[in-house]
């Protein structure tokens, strides 16, 4: 569904990113984990068309969009999720959906995919919310709507940059959930965690990302059994 | 005369001030908050619209407020061109856009200065001198009229902005620009519909001005510097900002023009643009 | 290396010789050499405005609005020296230093501010003191200032006396590009979070360099002063001379020590020829001449002689950023 080939990518003279492949089939959520400053943001940047790749393919359902813009992106059926608070502050909750309607079938599913959005975040679901400033939002609540947002434009493809980062645990807990519910109708899902354990326990594949080199790649359960990952990542 | 008829007459001086100075610097900060560029030209296209209305009036014979609709046209249609074969390509040059902005301002105040010259142009108009009776005070019906116009306009836009689909992608854009980007929200259109809008609006602004200001090719720069004090003071990229700062410049203008000279009122907001400068730099209100 | 190296020596050859022509013009006597003598003279005082300018937008990305300030009060400061009888480049000198010194207090005003605010608040310093000294006939005189007569009042005298500053000019802004404090300036342009992480003093640079700055800026107004020998605030406080130092450097070459120079050459010949059949038509052919070069010769007209990697990106400090960034 998603693949990258030898995707290298830096900013001005650094390279941060050396030749990293990944691929994540229909219907997977699969994991990039790694520590602060491995380059897990910078690949999801470079394939949503943010940060222009310095070498190698990025292919969405085939067809190579290395080159393009992100809107062109996104039309396409990517969805990106940043890890920074990007919820748009003076609008609505409401006005911060719909404004990502911006495909025919997008405008068309809108109040299917209300429904389903407001299912699965039932905290910023009520009348009261729905009116509020997403600036005022508490910063559990701006990711849920962060990740609603890309919803709403039924996306073929989700780009998750560390959606637990800096939340308080439950909140975490229930947003796992949220995310297992999405990937359980059938949408893929690459998922950029420092959270290992949690990241691991969701994900059908994974790749260790250090210094922006693939170090490890397997199967949830084949990794949480490595020592490596045991010792540096899981704290065992 | 009585100090509340002063006041009274101080009063509408600075709503009819207020008036012209947030429609100008509605587009300014527009331009400002959706495409980081600070538009020194933008007193220019206000100039320009002076002259277009100038030339409809008087090739068309209609009255000038009639004429205000072919200037809204003709000045978008400016904004267009500019944004497509000029304003696009300035996006990725960081500070030093603002030396290409402050040429075109040259650019376009020296073409107007030699079609028409360097002297005094006045916008005649049917209307006269004719005063508007309001209680004890009395005050020029054309200013009136172009203080309803302005503000009819700044509440319009506001109106577009906060409501219509565009609108509210203009602010989402103006709000985070990479979230905008993410959502497939196309940058370079709406880019160019706030260009266009911020140019429009200026053009508007100098053909109200012309109705009751004589102006030369040159004015631009006065138009300018209050522009730059209101925006900055109200928050460059912030709307509600332009309308409050745009009224506390007006009114304190009104004001002062009691006690000082007329001369150093340019003083007055250069100081202003100083101080908030130095103290909030982000202005009253931050981008919305 | 060897391409560089040739350009280089290029351009000092073509610098030599007019050097050489410019220093034995007035010994011959050809019918015009008095009109070109006038155009080289403006054109060696817009040199020192331009360097005067170049210094903070060209290197360390500082775009002023309002060099006219420095060159105004320089003018007006050379002005009251000659008239308490002290010798031309005494007075110039004086100027150039008290300038320089009230530029320290401005510069806190100034560098409180970044990027196209900063470009904002020079703009406003510079027309808060054309209007006050307008205002103000102490100041300015009630109807503008004489410089009295001297030994360079003639046009021979102040040919050579602009030449020498024009030459000084050049000749700091080399030294400056390839000293420690130049190479700060250029750092700061870059990225001036990253300079003051890696140690780089940026208030300090930027103050040091707007002092000097300011003093070239001075001397520049004050040679103007004993050029035309008469001074009005709305002339020498025009916006006009600070859209000149930017022109003539953004045209020339910015961030390049012959910048300037070549850039008021042109600067100079179009306004002499152009000025007098319409006025003020100078400025627009310059403003469309400037838009092309930031869009086709970003780095100005000197790289037509020297290629376009003049200007200092130096390899050193982009190294010690990557380590900033490397480090855990």
């Amino acid at each position: 569904m998603l693949e990258t080939r030898n995707l290298s990518v830096g900013y001005g003279n650094l390279q941060v990113v050396h030749e990293v492949s990944l691929s994540i089939g229909e219907g997977q959520i699969v994991a990039l984990v790694g520590g602060n400053g491995a380059g897990k943001t910078t690949t999801l940047r470079a394939i949503s068309g943010l940060l222009p790749p310095w070498e190698g393919e990025v292919l969405l359902g085939g067809q190579p969009i290395q080159n393009l813009k992100t809107p062109q992106i996104v039309s396409l059926g990517l969805a990106y999720v940043p890890e920074r608070k990007s919820v748009f502050p003076k609008m609505t909750v409401m006005e911060n959906l719909e404004l990502a309607l911006n495909s025919e079938e997008a405008k068309q599913k809108r109040l299917e995919t209300i429904a389903e959005v407001f299912e699965l975040f039932p905290r910023i679901s009520s009348t009261a919310k729905q009116k509020q400033l997403a600036g005022t939002l508490s910063g559990g609540e701006q990711r849920m709507l962060v990740i609603a947002r890309a919803l709403m434009s039924r996306p073929r493809f989700i780009l998750l940059d560390e959606p637990s980062l800096g939340l308080a645990p439950r909140l975490v807990t229930d947003l796992f959930k949220a995310i297992q519910k999405i990937h359980a109708g059938g949408v893929p899902i690459l998922l950029v965690e420092q959270n290992v354990t949690l990241a691991l326990q969701i994900a059908d594949r994974a790749y260790v990302l250090e210094q922006g080199h693939i170090v490890l790649e397997g199967t949830g359960e084949e990794l949480c059994e490595m020592p490596h990952i045991r010792e540096a990542y899981l704290g065992i | 005369m009585d100090y509340s008829t002063l006041a009274a007459q101080l009063f509408l001086t600075g709503i009819f001030l207020s008036s012209l100075y947030i429609l100008v610097t509605f587009g300014l900060t527009m331009i400002f908050g959706v495409m980081e560029i600070v538009n020194f030209a933008h007193a220019a296209f206000a100039v320009l619209g002076g002259y277009a209305c100038l030339m409809a009036v008087t090739s068309l014979a209609i009255d000038p407020f009639l004429a205000l609709l072919p200037v809204v046209v003709f000045m978008s249609l400016v904004g267009w061109l500019t944004f497509d074969f000029f304003a696009r390509y300035t996006l990725d040059l960081g500070d030093s856009h603002v030396v290409i902005y402050y040429a075109l301002l040259l650019i376009i105040s020296n073409i107007l200065a030699l079609i028409y010259g360097l002297d005094y142009k006045f916008i005649p108009s049917t209307l006269g001198y004719t005063q508007l009776q309001l209680g004890a005070v009395k005050y020029p019906l054309i200013k009136a009229l172009v203080a309803l116009l302005s503000l009819a306009s700044v509440a319009g836009l506001s109106l577009y902005l906060k409501f219509s689909v565009t609108g509210k992608r203009i602010r989402a854009v103006s709000q985070s620009k990479e979230s905008a980007e993410i959502m497939g929200i196309d940058s370079l259109k709406i880019r160019r519909i706030t260009w266009v809008i911020g140019i429009a609006s200026a053009g508007l602004m100098g053909a109200l001005v012309g109705l009751v200001n004589p102006f030369s090719p040159y004015a631009g720069t006065t138009y300018l510097i209050v522009a730059f004090s209101v925006a900055i003071l109200g928050g460059m990229g912030s709307l509600f900002g332009t309308i409050v700062a745009g009224f506390i410049v007006g009114m304190a203008e009104s004001l002062f023009s009691l006690i000082l000279p007329s001369q150093i009122s340019p003083v007055i907001a250069f100081v202003l643009i100083i101080v908030v400068l130095m103290i909030k730099p982000e202005g009253l209100f931050s981008r919305a | 290396m060897q391409a560089d190296e040739s350009k280089r020596k290029q351009l000092i050859w073509v610098v030599g010789l007019f050097g050489l022509v410019a220093l034995t013009l007035p010994m011959v006597d050809l019918p015009f050499s008095s009109y070109v003598m006038s155009v080289l003279t403006f054109a060696f005082i817009y040199t020192v405005l331009g360097q005067s300018w170049n210094l903070l937008g060209g290197w360390a990305k500082q775009f002023s609005l309002g060099h006219a300030a420095f060159f105004g009060l320089g003018a007006f400061a050379t002005a009251f020296f000659c008239n308490l009888g002290l010798p031309a480049p005494v007075s110039l000198g004086l100027a150039g230093l008290m300038v320089a010194a009230i530029s320290l207090p401005l510069g806190l005003i100034c560098f409180s501010a970044r990027g196209p605010y900063f470009t904002i608040i020079t703009l406003a310093i510079a027309e808060i003191l054309r209007i006050v000294f307008l205002w103000r006939p102490e100041l300015s005189g009630s109807e503008g200032i004489i410089v009295p007569n001297n030994i360079f009042s003639g046009k021979v005298g102040i040919y050579y006396l602009t030449l020498v500053v024009a030459a000084a000019s050049v000749g700091v802004a080399y030294w400056l590009a390839r000293s420690n404090h130049g190479l700060a300036l250029m750092a700061i342009g870059d990225d001036e979070e990253a300079s003051a992480e890696i140690g780089i003093k940026v208030r300090n640079t930027k103050s040091s360099t707007l002092f000097i700055s300011a003093g070239m800026g001075a001397v520049a107004g004050g040679a103007y002063g004993l050029f035309t020998q008469y001074l009005s605030p709305n002339d020498v406080f025009s916006i006009n001379y600070s859209l000149d130092a930017i022109f003539v450097s953004i045209i020339g070459g910015i961030g390049h020590p012959f910048g300037p120079l070549v850039g008021a050459l042109l600067f100079s010949i179009l306004e002499e020829t152009l000025n007098p059949l319409v006025p003020n038509a100078h400025l627009l052919v310059l403003g469309a001449i400037l838009i092309a070069i930031m869009f086709l010769l970003p780095k100005g007209l000197v790289t037509l002689v020297t290629g376009s990697e003049h200007q200092g990106h130096v390899a050193g400090i982009k190294i010690k950023r990557r380590q900033v960034v490397n480090a855990p």
